[in-house]
């Protein structure tokens, strides 16, 4: 063991009640899901500032998957390859490709829903996928009440992609929609590894609907992983005003589009290739959406 | 923290940091050299063990993750007759990786070939307990065969989001199909001339 560096100590609770009053006492201490992203930083070992470690492995309850008619509830420590193993019967094909994206089987095996969802600084696939399609999670306040309470994937983070909970909330569960793909369409694109190079990636899903030739509720959701976390009412009503088949003209107008909301939101040290990159996603997949449309 | 586990089939008791990752664990603590990894966790995916079977990147598993668990790495992993099917491919294909990442290259390899065994023997149980005589198409009857005989089911697809995890362009993924492939005929035949 190395001179002057401290073993960090390691909780293991046994519920989730456990885990909330560990952390009331242990206010430093962090909660540790898989740990992929956390060990993937720069300068993780050796560190003499270590934080102190709430390990979440020990709790049944976030580990338990329950398959209902119309959604998925799985615990915050399932894995990834654990989801996807419910199989493409519970999911659309192009949702189950999108989340076993992700990565490859050795992070899919590892890298849990709760800790992709719950990174603080870098947005991943699973955040923007599980935006768009509606999907909720129930979080528990880390507090003496332990208060929980779901809320939409989409309202976890701000337009920068900063984690609005923290330090101060547990993510337990998460409820997938199922029944939506049998109603909706789904795409979504990845462009660079989000957690290799995240400052040239981009994350793109789109979810919508076709009907008479209009698109309908659509969703899109667009995260530049480590400067943005993209989902606007007002872009998604623009979308709802298109009327198939389009102009090339309009799908580009409708990118540059995107691209302005985009410089707007972003932090100061975002790439313009990202933001272009962005527009591309877009303008491609609305002419995707077109070709398919005249091809009937 | 103590740390008791199983490496390359002995017994170890170690006191290391707890947030130590396994990587450095087998450079300091057990003298390995396989896991040449000089990323610090970046993923350069040169540090590749299995981890109670499944082949995982060293540097993300923390020491207390690791009580109780069961880890090979290439050192060991040499030694088992898996390792010889795929260094035969290997030689027969004509094309191996380079000295930096053949242990991570093998180590992956041989988790895709475990994953598709895994889903083969499911598909060839699924075929033994589900099919009824006169059900099923001649394309499903086909392609248990095809399973049972080990005849190329791996797809490029699969290999490529494997091989993201090795930074390493040494050989191409046209060739890693070939080999896959070649290294899952001879455990199959392996398999079948012992049943």
């Amino acid at each position: 063991m190395p001179e002057g560096l401290r073993s960090p100590t390691v909780f293991t609770p046994k519920t989730i009640s456990e885990a909330i009053s560990t952390k009331l006492r242990n206010p430093e201490a962090r909660f540790w899901a898989g740990g992929t992203y956390i060990m993937s930083r720069p300068g993780f070992y050796p560190n003499p500032n270590q934080r102190d470690i709430i390990s979440l492995s020990g709790i049944q309850d976030l580990s338990r998957i329950l398959h209902a008619d119309r959604y998925i509830e799985a615990g915050a420590m399932v894995t990834i390859q654990q989801l996807l193993s419910m199989g493409s019967f519970s999911f659309s094909k192009e949702l189950y490709n999108a989340i076993s994206s992700i990565g490859s089987a050795m992070v899919l095996n590892q890298a849990t829903i709760g800790g992709s969802l719950c990174t603080s600084d870098v947005r991943f696939t699973m955040s923007c996928v599980m935006a768009t399609i509606n999907a909720q999670v129930e979080i528990r306040m880390i507090s003496k009440s332990a208060a929980a309470r779901w809320v939409p994937v989409s309202k976890l983070y701000d337009r920068r992609g900063n984690f609005l909970f923290a330090e101060n909330a547990l993510l337990t569960k998460i409820r997938i929609p199922t029944d939506s793909s049998t109603q909706y369409q789904f795409i979504s694109r990845t462009l660079d590894s989000p957690m290799m190079n995240p400052s040239e990636s981009v994350i793109f899903a789109l979810q919508y609907a076709i009907n008479q030739g209009s698109i309908t509720t659509p969703n899109l959701c667009i995260a530049l992983p480590d400067c943005c976390f993209y989902m606007s009412q007002d872009f998604d009503n623009l979308l709802s005003t298109l009327s198939f088949p389009i102009t090339q003209e309009r799908a580009s107008r409708i990118s540059s589009r995107l691209a302005a909301d985009l410089r707007s939101s972003v932090r100061q040290n975002a790439d313009m290739l990202q933001i272009e990159r962005a527009a591309r996603l877009l303008d491609s997949v609305l002419n995707e959406i077109n070709t398919n449309y005249l091809a009937g | 923290m103590r740390l008791n586990c199983t490496i390359n089939g002995s017994q170890y008791s170690l006191v290391v940091n707890s947030d130590k990752p396994l990587s450095q664990i087998l450079k300091e603590e057990i003298l390995t050299f396989s896991e040449n990894s000089q990323c610090n966790g970046a993923s350069c995916g040169n540090c590749i063990v299995l981890l109670n079977g499944s082949a995982v990147l060293s540097c993300l598993v923390p020491a207390f993750k690791l009580n109780g668990a069961s880890i090979l790495t290439f050192e060991g992993f040499q030694k088992t007759r898996f390792c010889h099917d795929i260094e035969r491919a290997y030689a027969d294909i004509g094309n191996q990786p380079c000295p930096q990442c053949y242990p991570s290259k093998t180590m992956i390899i041989e988790s895709i070939l475990k994953k598709v065994d895994k889903e083969n023997q499911n598909r060839i149980t699924g075929f033994a307990l589900g099919s009824q005589p006169g059900e099923g198409s001649s394309s499903t009857n086909e392609q248990a065969a095809r399973t049972r005989s080990g005849v190329g089911n791996i797809s490029t697809d699969l290999i490529a989001r494997e091989m993201v995890m090795s930074s390493c362009k040494c050989i191409e993924i046209s060739d890693l199909e070939k080999i896959i492939n070649l290294a899952y005929r001879y455990r199959s035949r392996r398999r079948a001339r012992r049943s």
